[in-house]
């Protein structure tokens, strides 16, 4: 019996592959998928609202690297929210920390955001941007944007086991989210008086951040240090909210 | 000195920098003359109907004077709408009247665009008069051209952009200016006059940069910044005060509710469900805690007949009412109530008899000894004589066994020592899965909890090596006990002392995944219970082997047998070597009769490894084989620690009696 570090990846790489195994379950092109659709939301979305950007192949460029760090987030919030009420059985069993269900699952999210990020090379190469080097800064932010989930949904995942409500409330939340990250329609064609609303919302320069580097290659200093704070801020932020209702959880369960 | 060194390292960073950008900037810069006067840019351009800054700048060698300036601009388009002091707008015409001791003076002028649409016009430099600070000589002035100023209908970003690359311009430019008297100054002049020109130019140039980026950017992101952290503070706070808040209320309200006594009484035994909890108040213990069986400890009453045994035991230790209310569990409730029910009216003696005649007729043989005491003991001398030699042998092993217990607690220390655990769960009364509908309760003040005892003062010892069986009834708190054991849950009183790392819990067929296959199942399960993947690899076939499944193992799980997939559960539970202390919970009443042989022949491999084994198991038979302890538990409450067989028996006895 081994419980260190080792284990607890294994572990997770094990839930993780159950999740991916179990969402494409009965598909025939299986985790493609996750390459597909951002590709078929890019081809959408794109005729509709291609007209808001100045140049046209600006757009699906924007869309993509928008969508797919958003998706992670909504993804991984989401499914981890019900992650100790559907892990019950396992819940008991394991004397492995608790945090590994959310964990597996916010990985999940990861995982399905790498196989994202081949339909946004895919409308790199199509419509020839070429990114600079401050292409790589998607990786950092990537990373922030993963602690900001997790804490997110260790606080959802918390509160999901003593009330079920909040799966309906974060879908609407999820819903209003899509806009305040300006995912269809850059920012600066928004009204005036939501500019600073919109600003101030934490999802909003995680996208932001990735569609600078790739659109523009530059980035902005005092939106990364936003992102570090806010990554690092709501991770510990979770995990002590989860600390604390812990004992509360298993007696719930 | 160090603010001076680090004043000079400053001014000199920004000289570096000044000529840097001095050297790429394409601004055409009149600097031979003695005096020059011009603007910040050579070109404008701005929206319509949003005010514009233009710099006007008047910069001499060695000290401006008196000065009168005039800037011409046209009225019908262009509108002054301020910054400068001291400077009035006149038909067109702005005036800048003054007297100054420095190299540079310099205007900020803001002007609007009249009219609508797209239009061109110029502001210039009619007239400028420089004189020097010492002699009042007139310098030899050079003054720059127009400067054109485009109007457009242009989008916002771009004027925005613009509007910065203007200010920075502007920035840059005095910086140039700065430059050169620095130069000056240094060639010519002593050091302390170098210190005072660069002091004067650093909080020039901090000014001059916070002037230019304040109003576009700074500001802006100081703003967003600031209230960044205020929301992060509200929102960190607000979670704390809410926390804080209601376990203050929750606590409160306890509180009165156990006062008020409002917490409602409950039983609930849910014959349906198997894992129901016995749900028990408080106000009530004196009602469901059972008198507690007399352990009669004498180890007589081990072997022999039961229903003899029985009888000696409670009449031994209890009044005569109860033992006419236990000894005899074939009774009807019927006359069980007939005899206490006269039992209150009719004095002792006539209730021995009434007692009595029905015993006379079940229990010939043994009436007597109902009378006295004495004749009891006798009685039971007699019967136990009557047993034999059995008796006696068995007698003896007991009390060695009990001898070598003793010895062994001298001499080790329990390996797990349950002590005085309760475990409380709080189960509002109406379930609110919703937050609306405890929000609504909660205002109603309706929420009353309802006190759940899985578990009751319950403390017990085991020590190393030994195999401790536990019973009890569906709900009794079997699987609470052992989660708290095994360290998934904290107990609400007491504590339980155990080395968690020894600990290896095995439960079955929870924790499979019906939509993947075997394979990815024992590996999934596998390391949920924490073996690693080498491990895994290793005994894959072994446990494939032992679950007898080597055909199914790529056939997903749902559609497995429940047998297979308790038998699978089985082989990945048990596949690694034996921890110091085992849990098995129900393991052992799996599949067919041969895979539970084999089963069971596993379990007793790693039992008598040396393991301590706590083991649970509804059936006696095992529990009666193979261990050297047993408790019971029933409905959240100890009733008895003791050898296997004497709990066992009185396990049954009392199940028996329940069915009645």
């Amino acid at each position: 019996m081994n419980y260190g570090i080792k284990q607890y990846i294994f572990v997770i790489r094990e839930l993780t592959a159950r999740e991916i195994k179990r969402k494409y379950a009965r598909s025939v092109l299986g985790i493609f998928w996750s390459v597909l659709n951002p590709l078929l939301f890019m081809i959408v979305m794109s005729l509709v609202f291609s007209g808001f950007m100045g140049r046209a192949s600006d757009f699906p460029v924007y869309y993509v690297t928008g969508f797919t760090m958003w998706s992670m987030f909504s993804t991984a919030t989401s499914t981890s929210m019900t992650a100790f009420e559907d892990n019950k059985n396992l819940f008991q069993k394991t004397k492995l920390p608790r945090e590994i269900f959310v964990l597996s699952r916010d990985y999940t999210a990861l995982v399905n955001l790498g196989f994202s990020f081949i339909a946004l090379l895919i409308v790199l190469i199509v419509f020839r941007v070429r990114p600079n080097l401050a292409f790589l800064i998607i990786i950092v932010d990537v990373f922030f944007e993963m602690l900001f989930s997790i804490g997110v949904s260790f606080i959802l995942a918390t509160i999901y086991v003593f009330y079920k409500d909040i799966k309906f409330l974060w879908r609407n939340f999820i819903v209003l989210l899509v806009h305040m990250v300006a995912l269809y329609i850059p920012i600066e064609r928004y009204p005036e008086n939501l500019h600073e609303i919109t600003r101030l919302n934490p999802m909003f320069f995680y996208p932001n951040i990735a569609r600078r580097c790739v659109l523009e290659g530059s980035f902005d200093i005092a939106e990364l240090k936003l992102m570090v704070i806010w990554g690092v801020g709501t991770f510990l932020l979770g995990l002590l909210v989860f600390k604390y209702k812990e004992n509360d959880i298993v007696k719930k369960l | 000195m160090l603010e001076k060194r680090l004043k000079n390292r400053l001014s000199l960073m920004v000289l570096f920098a000044a000529s840097l950008t001095g050297l790429f900037s394409n601004q055409l810069i009149v600097h031979a003359e003695d005096a020059s006067v011009h603007f910040g840019s050579t070109s404008y351009s701005t929206n319509e109907g949003e005010s514009f800054p233009v710099g006007v700048y008047i910069n001499t060698e060695s000290g401006v004077g008196s000065y009168v300036v005039t800037v011409s601009y046209d009225p019908t388009k262009l509108q002054y709408v301020g910054g400068a002091d001291g400077a009035d707008p006149e038909n067109g015409m702005l005036a800048f009247v003054g007297e100054s001791g420095g190299p540079e003076v310099k205007y900020m002028v803001n002007f609007v665009p009249i009219g609508e649409g797209a239009s061109d016009s110029s502001i210039s430099i009619a007239s400028a008069e420089v004189y020097t600070s010492d002699t009042g000589e007139a310098f030899n002035t050079s003054v720059a051209g127009a400067a054109p100023v485009s109007v457009a209908a242009a989008e916002e970003e771009e004027e925005e952009e613009e509007e910065e690359e203007t200010l920075e311009e502007d920035a840059e430019e005095t910086l140039e200016e700065e430059a050169e008297t620095q130069v000056v100054a240094d060639t010519n002049t002593v050091d302390q006059e170098t210190d005072a020109d660069s002091d004067a130019l650093v909080s020039e140039v901090d000014t001059e940069t916070v002037e230019a980026q304040a109003e576009e950017t700074t500001e802006n992101k100081s703003i967003l910044y600031n209230t960044y952290f205020v929301l992060g503070g509200i929102f960190v706070g607000l979670i704390i005060f809410i926390q804080v808040v209601f376990g203050v209320i929750t606590r409160i309200y306890k509180k009165r509710i156990e006062e008020m006594g409002r917490v409602e009484s409950v039983y609930e035994e849910d014959d349906d469900e198997d894992d129901s909890e016995y749900y028990i108040d408080r106000e009530d213990d004196s009602d469901y805690i059972t008198p507690p069986i007399k352990n009669t400890k004498s180890s007589i009453h081990l072997v022999g007949n039961l229903p003899v045994m029985d009888l000696d035991m409670e009449m031994v230790t209890e009044s005569p009412e109860v033992i006419q209310n236990k000894m005899n569990h074939s009774f009807t409730e019927k006359v069980l109530n007939r005899l206490t029910s006269k039992k209150e009216d009719i004095t002792l003696p006539e209730t021995k008899e009434v007692i009595e005649a029905p015993l006379e007729k079940k229990y010939e043989g043994v009436e007597e000894s109902s009378e006295v005491s004495e004749e009891i003991d006798a009685g039971v001398e007699e019967i136990l004589e009557n047993s034999g030699v059995e008796l006696d042998t068995s007698t003896s092993q007991i009390e060695e066994a009990g001898e070598n217990q003793e010895e062994s607690v001298d001499e080790n220390k329990p390996v797990i020592s349950v002590d005085d655990v309760t475990m409380e769960f709080h189960i509002a009364s109406s379930q609110s899965s919703g937050l609306k509908d405890y929000i609504i309760q909660f205002l109603k003040r309706q929420i009353t909890y309802r006190k759940l005892f899985a578990l009751y003062h319950v403390s017990f010892n085991i020590y190393k090596g030994e195999i401790v069986g536990i019973i009890g009834t569906n709900g009794s708190g079997k699987s609470t006990l052992l989660k708290i054991v095994s360290g998934a849950l904290r107990p609400t009183e007491g504590e339980v002392k155990a080395d968690r790392k020894k600990i290896q819990l095995l439960t079955l067929g929870t924790g499979f995944d019906m939509e993947l296959t075997g394979r990815e199942n024992v590996y999934l399960n596998g390391a949920i219970i924490g073996y690693s993947k080498e491990f895994l690899d290793e005994h894959y076939d072994e446990i494939v082997k032992f679950a007898e499944l080597e055909d199914f193992m790529d056939e997903k799980v749902k559609n497995y047998s429940s047998g297979m997939v308790s038998r699978l559960g089985f082989a990945i539970a048990t596949a690694g070597d034996a921890a110091e202390i085992l849990i098995l919970d129900e393991v052992l009443s799996v599949g067919d009769e041969f895979f539970r042989k084999k089963s069971l022949k596993r379990v007793k491999e790693m039992i008598h490894g040396g393991s301590t084994v706590l083991l649970v198991s509804h059936s006696m038979g095992t529990i009666i084989d193979n261990c050297t302890k047993c408790v019971w538990i029933e409905k959240g409450e100890l009733k008895m620690v003791d050898e296997p067989k004497i709990v066992c028996d009185a396990y049954s006895k009392m199940k028996e009696s329940e069915a009645v």
